[in-house]
């Protein structure tokens, strides 16, 4: 009977540990950059931008003070967008649109505490009118409130400048381990990364995004 | 015994020493009377003013309330001595014997401060002031005729008589508004800026509620119809002696016709001269008494004699009555409300032939008043060269000397008339008409109507604001600033003002 050999076998196991191996130290080395790669999107809460602002214009009036700011935890909320090229590109940019759904909702809620003071004062005063709110407004001022607002209230949320020059960025990056760097200010951000989350890590707080989704693409 | 006379050195020791006891009695009672007075008075205050950056220690007296502010015009010169507004302030009589204070430009720093002399405070014993049933004491104010920069007015005041001095208190929006001064109040203290004008907006008149010291009130261009304010103009009001433009109107379209001529001779009824010996009566005229249409026409306009409306009434129709029918007709034809109704060609309470005893009076809407003087002015502007008139001698009237009480006359150069009116349930009515031309040089009349304010210093005081306002907006409109059609009010800046200008609007 012939003996057989079992060379050839483990010279297959031996190449099959090699690719493993080295598939293995390709992902250590490069395998979180590509999972970084793609669009990632967070929101941001300005509720309490926006009721600083509403309450320092209301405290300009008598009893302005004393008005409940309608507001809840997360009301007023933009998106940001963080696009992170395959070129090595880093650019964030605040979601217009939805910085303008915030600017429609931050303008009800001021022109709603600014109705409650007209209420509130026209009854300490026992003024009593058969005409609305929005009525005498409209008769005094010769504009309905909003116009009014919008041509003499400070704006309580800011700018779309100021909040992309605070949360935007457009820059270059490059990633190491857990690690990715960004080339403008040669700052390090730890970051983890999987298929629909991204979470980066700063010294105080920890920031998560999550993966756009492609038009058509399945979403569960 | 005593002989003759040592009687008669008794008789003038008892004199004396009676006498001696009167004074000393009547000393005590008006020391008395004056220290008790003394817990009463509210002596003047001072107060900052802020001139060009520059703050000045001012006297001032709240009449009555507070905020009321009258202004030392003797401070005034003082603190304004050094800016384009300096004055002089000085005292004189007019021709008549009248007493006039005159407040005469001059140079900058032409006006020193007097050096401070403790004699010279200004106390309650120097200011005409009268004490009520309840000890509370009022300053008196006085009609005083004032000559600011050249021009005679009317403005009554809080005059101070001193030993060697003397000063007087003014209300602090009439001399802003006759000084053209930019003034502004706020906490308390008051600001000027000689280098602005006496200047403000639709917004800021509304805001301050001075529409609220009247029933009803308008202002606009007669000549164009623009209203440029009115508030509560459909309102229906007691319209007393104003009621005479519409007799006035009824006459001249007469004389118009031809059917009566200025040169007519006016026979006084028996019951024109009854109504002329009443506490309404103005021109005293017996029964048959004789005068030109002309002149009983300028008694009418001039001083408002209720006889001579009455006069002309029974003159042109042959009774009151038919008259009457007459005004009510062309209230009609005018096309004005249905709530304008004449009782009278003179605007006095009647009291309803009735049982139930009503008191009637004239009525109508500041909108018909409106209507009214527009037609007058545009069709008849020669009323203005009677009602423009500040005093005249009516010779056919016994030499009569009719006054024009329309204090607009003298305070609002370029008022040309029209007429006051007054009953107790009217209060103080006034129609003012201001002459002006347009950049056409076309003649437009800016009228102000002023229903239901509560004295006459409050009917002067509105109608001078309104007929301020109603020039400033005319000439901005001429000057193209504020384009027909396009006129922007002033936007409350502020929240606290939005809120007030909504209250303002819901306590109308």
């Amino acid at each position: 009977m012939r003996h057989r050999s079992h060379t050839g076998l483990i010279i297959v196991l031996i190449i099959l540990l090699l690719f493993v191996l080295t598939a293995g130290a390709l992902y250590v080395v490069f395998g979180a950059g590509i999972m970084l790669r793609g669009s990632w999107e967070r929101e941001i809460d300005l509720t309490e931008d926006v009721r600083d602002g509403i309450s320092e214009y209301m405290s300009t009036a008598i009893g302005g003070d004393d008005i409940d700011i309608a507001l809840g935890e997360g009301d007023i909320r933009i998106k940001s967008v963080l696009t992170i090229g395959r070129d090595g590109t880093w650019v964030e940019t605040v979601d217009r649109q939805s910085y303008e759904e915030a600017v429609v909702k931050s303008k009800a809620c001021l022109e709603e505490s600014v109705k409650a003071l007209l209420e509130k004062r026209l009854a300490d005063a026992y003024i009593e009118s058969n005409r609305s709110v929005d009525e005498l407004v409209n008769a005094a001022l010769g504009m309905e409130l909003d116009k009014y607002l919008d041509k003499c209230a400070p704006t309580v949320l800011p700018s779309y400048e100021s909040l992309q020059e605070m949360y935007g960025s457009n820059t270059g990056y490059e990633a190491k381990n857990d690690k990715v760097m960004l080339t403008d200010t040669g700052k390090e951000i730890t970051f983890k990364a999987s298929s629909d989350m991204l979470v980066l890590i700063y010294t105080k707080e920890a920031v998560v995004y999550t993966r756009v989704k492609e038009v058509g693409e399945n979403v569960e | 015994m005593l002989n003759n006379a040592n009687l008669k050195s008794v008789k003038l020791f008892v004199k004396v020493t009676l006498m001696l006891l009167l004074s000393v009695t009547l000393c005590m009672t008006g020391i008395f009377f004056d220290a008790f007075r003394s817990y009463a008075v509210q002596i003047p205050e001072t107060t900052v003013i802020n001139i060009d950056g520059t703050n000045y220690e001012v006297h001032v007296l709240n009449h009555d309330y507070d905020n009321n502010m009258y202004l030392s015009l003797k401070d005034m010169s003082v603190a304004l001595g050094n800016t384009d507004k300096a004055f002089v302030l000085e005292r004189s009589q007019t021709e008549d014997g009248e007493s006039r204070i005159n407040l005469t430009p001059c140079a900058k720093g032409t006006v020193t401060e007097p050096e401070e002399d403790e004699d010279s405070d200004k106390s309650e014993d120097d200011i005409d002031m009268d004490t009520d049933d309840n000890g509370r004491v009022n300053f008196t104010r006085k009609r005083q005729l004032l000559n600011i920069n050249g021009t005679d007015c009317y403005f009554y005041v809080i005059p101070v008589n001193g030993k060697d001095d003397f000063d007087c208190y003014v209300n602090c929006g009439e001399f802003a508004l006759s000084m053209n001064l930019d003034m502004t109040m706020k906490d308390n203290a008051v600001y000027i800026n000689t280098k602005g004008e006496f200047d403000f907006s639709k917004y800021d008149l509304k805001n301050s509620g001075l529409q609220y010291m009247t029933d009803s009130c308008m202002v606009g261009d007669a000549t164009t119809g623009d209203i440029y304010l009115e508030e509560n103009s459909d309102q229906v009001v007691t319209i007393a002696s104003t009621s005479k433009l519409m007799t006035y109107l009824i006459i001249r379209e007469a004389i118009e016709n031809g059917e009566l001529s200025y040169n007519d001779t006016v026979r006084f009824s028996a019951k024109a001269a009854e109504l002329s010996r009443t506490s309404d009566g103005v021109v005293r005229v017996e029964e048959g008494q004789t005068a030109t249409l002309s002149d009983v026409m300028k008694a009418m306009l001039i001083c408002s004699s209720n006889e001579c409306a009455l006069a002309l009434a029974e003159h042109y129709s042959g009774s009151e009555e038919a008259f009457v029918e007459l005004m009510n007709r062309k209230t009609v034809a005018l096309g004005m409300s249905g709530s304008a109704y004449f009782f009278n060609p003179h605007g006095l309470p009647i009291y309803q032939n009735d049982v139930l005893t009503v008191k009637k009076q004239n009525h109508m809407t500041a909108a018909d008043m409106f209507i009214l003087t527009s037609h007058i002015l545009n069709k008849y502007p020669d009323v203005t060269e009677i009602t423009s008139i500040k005093k005249t001698k009516l010779e056919s009237l016994n030499n009569f000397v009719a006054k024009n009480t329309n204090v607009l006359l003298y305070n609002v150069p370029g008022t040309v008339g029209l007429k006051t009116g007054t009953t107790d349930k009217a209060q103080s009515c006034l129609v003012s008409a201001y002459e002006t031309v347009d950049s056409r040089n076309d003649t437009h009349y800016i009228v102000t109507i002023v229903y239901g304010t509560e004295n006459v210093q409050c009917q002067s005081y509105t109608s001078m604001v309104l007929m301020r306002y109603g020039i400033q907006h005319f000439n901005a409109t001429m000057l193209g600033i504020l384009p027909e059609g396009d006129r922007k009010e002033k936007t409350p800046e502020t929240l606290e003002e939005m809120v007030e200008a909504v209250m303002a609007e819901a306590r109308r």
